[in-house]
């Protein structure tokens, strides 16, 4: 049976050590409408998201679901994993990570997350998503099945990385929620994680709908999305900079709040041109010969 | 929580470069009833990064609140119709 009708936990995951940024709760408001599409049941769908304004967060996860959602802190995750009863969690990770791993109150290493899944009862696998920065400090550890014990055998983990060791990369886009459209700055490995699996495509053909074509379709849309954002930026960036000069003058000359927040506009534009112009971003995938047969 | 898109000429006192960060999603611009600010006359409410901007009728910046009041229902998203918006990457296709 596959991932969707089957014993699957879903998990749309927001940790941070301060308040979270509205676009990652706007990732996971558009993950939760597009596992909704999918025919995921809302019962197998778990929320996680820091932060202390709670009612602000349950309102802007609403716009992705015509239906009540909890929404739990991240601290609960692993409370909920030692009482897992479920074969089989997909994960969402989004957020802020780094060289010390996923910001939280206390930063997620690769180890604690992997003792933690692997240490869940019942278990058989589990695929991450991971969009958040530096997301490859996850890549290189031990996610496979151990071949010993055959009798008592741990959890299948697969781990799909939206970058390496780089920062990961997000755009503007407008998309369609329960609430209308709305326009967001977003993680664009996830973005295209969640497409795919409220339409999937069989990528490799070979008439299966597998953990493989996701990653194989969110990593080279993502790509194709960067290398066009690329395009279109490198222009803009120029204009923008010619702006930014002129409101950082007029700011010196007049320090009012008006000219404040003008620069403080500017400069977030010709930021945010400049982080696509000069990120890398290489998709990545660890255990990638289950993810062929695991389908969705 | 509704969305409204409104004319940039309503909200005079602001500039385009502050009305294009909200278009591209990278601040929110919203109304909301529940939050009860020290100046009677704001409208609108401007999230730019960590801080928030009461703003009048025109856009006028009148104070900043505290973060601790953003802990209320938005009532209305704005964008600015007749400015630049970001494409959906919904229609991007391979080529």
């Amino acid at each position: 049976m596959g991932l969707i009708k089957g014993n699957t936990k879903w998990i749309l995951f927001l940790s941070t050590s301060n308040e979270p940024d509205e676009r990652h709760v706007h990732d996971l408001a558009y993950g939760l409408l597009c596992l909704e599409v999918a025919g995921v049941q809302e019962e197998n769908i778990s929320i996680y998201i820091d932060g202390k304004n709670r009612q602000w967060l349950a309102q802007l996860i609403a716009s992705g679901s015509a239906k009540s959602h909890v929404i739990k802190e991240s601290k609960d995750f692993s409370v909920d994993q030692a009482n897992n009863i479920h074969e089989n969690i997909v994960m969402f990770i989004t957020g802020h990570g780094g060289i010390e791993g996923i910001d939280a109150p206390t930063p997620i290493t690769p180890y604690n997350l992997l003792q933690q899944i692997k240490g869940s009862p019942n278990l058989k696998q589990a695929i991450l998503y991971l969009g958040q920065c530096h997301a490859g400090i996850f890549n290189y550890i031990g996610a496979g099945r151990r071949a010993f014990p055959s009798d008592n055998p741990d959890p299948e983990i697969i781990i799909i990385g939206a970058t390496s060791l780089h920062n990961s990369l997000s755009s503007p886009t407008k998309e369609h929620f329960v609430t209308g459209e709305i326009n967001w700055v977003a993680n664009l490995f996830l973005l295209y994680a969640f497409k795919w699996i409220s339409k999937p495509v069989d990528v490799d053909g070979d008439g299966k709908i597998t953990v493989i074509d996701s990653y194989k379709y969110a990593s080279a849309v993502s790509n194709i999305a960067n290398k066009n954002a690329k395009i279109q930026t490198f222009v803009t960036a120029l204009d923008l900079h010619q702006k930014w000069i002129a409101f950082r003058a007029a700011v010196q000359q007049n320090p009012t709040d008006l000219n404040k927040l003008n620069f403080e506009a500017a400069s977030t534009q010709l930021e945010a041109a400049l982080d696509i112009q000069f990120n890398h971003q290489e998709c990545w995938i660890l255990n990638a010969i289950p993810a062929q047969s695991i389908e969705f | 929580m509704k969305v409204n898109n409104i004319r940039s000429n309503e909200l005079p006192e602001i500039d385009s470069s502050i009305k294009e960060c909200v278009n591209l999603g990278q601040w929110l611009l919203f109304r909301s009833k529940a939050i009860q600010p020290d100046v009677k006359e704001a409208a609108y409410f401007l999230k730019a990064g960590t801080k928030i901007f009461c703003l009048n009728k025109n856009g006028k910046i009148l104070e900043t609140i505290e973060k601790e009041k953003l802990n209320m229902p938005i009532d209305e998203l704005i964008y600015f119709s007749d400015l630049l918006q970001p494409k959906s990457l919904s229609n991007m296709i391979a080529r």
